[in-house]
């Protein structure tokens, strides 16, 4: 049942990858030959393409580490049987000491006609067979003896190979899940960088080199005059929280967040709310609680700000993510040892 | 008494099969576990083994018909008895782990065969990642050169490449020791089902060298009462054990007829 459970469990995550990465491949497969033609619109289509990215990373990790999990718990599924040599004591000295003396007996009354005596050289004569019998024997059992202690070395050398395969096949399927992880964060990196560099060569923002061929005319008020974020307002404001599955950090984990974005003339605040795991036997404070409050920039990863419930300071990032409803959270203080000063993680859109 | 233990010894035999049967039902911890039916069959073997060195001495300083001849080699056989059983018990415990083992690996090679496609679609996937991760790295390229901006997420993707070309060369790792494992697997049925066959001989062996034990117990036995008949046939109890034997008579005194 279990062996069973542990198929499909394999098979159901391979199958979320492949779907995973078809979807991601087939989203926008001239991204990369459009990047300088395509302009504003390149940003959009690099965020899709950056959410099905996303999607496919988080699958393949997922499969990865069922893989790993599975290999390592077929690795355990042949113990060793651990058996002992059997420590039987020689008795060939001991068997032909009474051979020599039972056939002496024998010889010794071999002659006496007395009927008693006769009875008792029968007796001998049948004790000496069951000796000669245990004396046959004893090569049979040593042979025995010695073809459980080849055999069973032979299949423990066979079982230790094998699982020391497993070890590798496991830590080889471990890495290539951290590397994927690692991959999965470059792209998102990519996709935010291919969209921003796209923005940029679309509307300059700033230029100390008028442009020779642009009329005065066509050039656009820049945002950085009107202080307007180049992302719609959305991709900051609203209610976010932490992501029970595929979520994503850096550093300190998070086992909840909560994050609230008001935007009032420009200008936004906020109060973040998150609870952070701890490392076993930390008894330091897992909770932090602050408040911002700040001027909206013209780029495109907003900073604020902060005093925590403690009172300390900080600054807060808030960074639009590969998707619409995604924002990174990226935030630091100068509070006391024993609580969380740095955090990073991904929030979703509530 | 030791014909009775003869008799008995197939079904202790058998007690021991149950008793193992139960035992790795439960934990392999305690008194059933495999190294204490091992410290069990040493200490029975030693036990026997000074009883039945000293047998022999000990008898040779007893008249024939001293009760304590007979209790001797009781003694003796009974050790031994318990020697056999605690052996039965402990081989009995090793070939049904060994055939769990046996099956558990059946088990592990039957999936590892079935999978041994998988490892090669995973290095088939990753290459097509790289090459994937590389063709768009060169289609951004072409790029560069009317958006300078663009060299930053192009270089990205060069990074992205070179993890793609670790997760490729990790998977054709994976698929060339995955073929190796079901090898090697295989190889390990082979020889657990080899040693299978081993412990059940030893078994066999053990329930054999107990039996010949036992019947030269008896022949000991039946020795001991014809040297007592001898002396004194009034207090030879019991007919020899081995194969019985007609009621001696007292030979006839020599040179008259019977």
């Amino acid at each position: 049942m279990r062996r069973a459970l542990a198929v499909l469990l394999v098979a159901s995550a391979a199958l979320a990858q492949q779907e995973a990465r078809e979807s991601w491949r087939k989203t926008d497969p001239n991204l990369e030959r459009d990047a300088a033609t395509a302009g504003a619109t390149l940003g959009a289509r690099a965020d899709k393409a950056a959410a099905e990215a996303a999607k496919y990373f988080a699958a393949q990790k997922a499969s990865l580490d069922t893989l790993a999990k599975d290999t390592a718990q077929k690795a355990s599924a042949v113990p060793p049987l651990n058996l002992r040599p059997e420590t039987s004591p020689n008795l060939d000295a001991y068997l032909a000491r009474q051979t020599t003396v039972l056939s002496s007996s024998i010889d010794t009354i071999a002659r006496d006609p007395d009927r008693g005596i006769q009875q008792l050289r029968q007796a001998l004569e049948r004790e000496r067979a069951a000796v000669a019998g245990l004396s046959a024997g004893s090569k049979g059992s040593q042979t025995a003896r010695e073809a459980v202690a080849q055999t069973a070395a032979s299949a423990e050398q066979a079982r230790v190979r094998t699982m020391e395969l497993y070890r590798k096949l496991t830590a080889s399927l471990q890495q290539s899940a951290q590397l994927t992880e690692q991959a999965g964060t470059a792209w998102a990196g990519y996709y935010r960088s291919l969209s921003d560099a796209a923005r940029s060569a679309a509307v300059p923002v700033t230029s100390s080199v008028p442009a020779p061929s642009s009329p005065p005319v066509a050039i656009p008020p820049t945002p950085v005059a009107r202080n307007i974020p180049p992302v719609p307002l959305s991709r900051y404001v609203g209610s976010w929280t932490y992501p029970t599955v595929g979520a994503h950090f850096h550093g300190a984990q998070p086992l909840s967040a909560d994050l609230v974005v008001q935007d009032e003339n420009g200008r936004a605040s906020g109060t973040l709310s998150a609870r952070f795991k701890l490392p076993p036997g930390d008894a330091g404070n897992p909770v932090v609680q602050f408040t911002f409050e700040g001027a909206l920039q013209s780029s495109r990863d907003q900073t604020f700000a902060v005093t925590t419930s403690g009172g300390a300071k900080g600054t807060l990032e808030l960074i639009p993510g590969p998707a619409f409803n995604l924002l990174e959270v990226n935030f630091s203080t100068d509070g006391k040892p024993g609580t969380i000063r740095q955090g990073n993680f991904l929030l979703v859109k509530k | 008494m030791v014909p009775a233990v003869r008799r008995r010894l197939p079904w202790l035999a058998l007690i021991a099969c149950f008793a193992a049967a139960a035992a790795l039902r439960a934990q392999d911890t305690g008194t059933n576990s495999l190294p204490a039916l091992q410290d069990a069959a040493a200490k029975r073997t030693a036990e026997w083994s000074s009883l039945n060195t000293s047998l022999e001495p000990r008898l040779v300083r007893l008249l024939p018909c001293d009760p304590r001849v007979r209790t001797s080699v009781e003694e003796v056989a009974k050790a031994a008895d318990s020697r056999t059983v605690a052996l039965t018990s402990y081989w009995n415990m090793a070939s049904i782990r060994s055939k769990a083992q046996v099956e558990a690996i059946r088990g592990v090679v039957a999936r590892e065969e079935a999978r041994g496609e998988d490892w090669s679609k995973n290095r088939t996937q990753a290459e097509q990642e790289l090459a994937a991760t590389s063709a768009q790295s060169a289609a951004l390229k072409a790029s560069v050169q009317q958006v300078p901006a663009l060299a930053g997420p192009q270089k990205t993707l060069e990074s992205i490449a070179a993890t793609d070309q670790l997760l490729a060369a990790q998977a054709q790792g994976r698929a060339t020791d995955g073929g190796l494992l079901v090898a090697d697997l295989r190889e390990l049925l082979t020889s657990a089902q080899t040693r299978q066959s081993a412990i059940d001989e030893q078994l066999k062996s053990v329930s054999a060298e107990g039996q010949r034990w036992s019947a030269y117990y008896a022949a000991r036995q039946a020795r001991a009462q014809v040297e007592c008949f001898i002396i004194n046939p009034a207090a030879a109890t019991a007919p020899p054990a081995v194969r019985p034997l007609a009621p001696a008579p007292r030979p006839n005194p020599t040179g008259t007829k019977p």
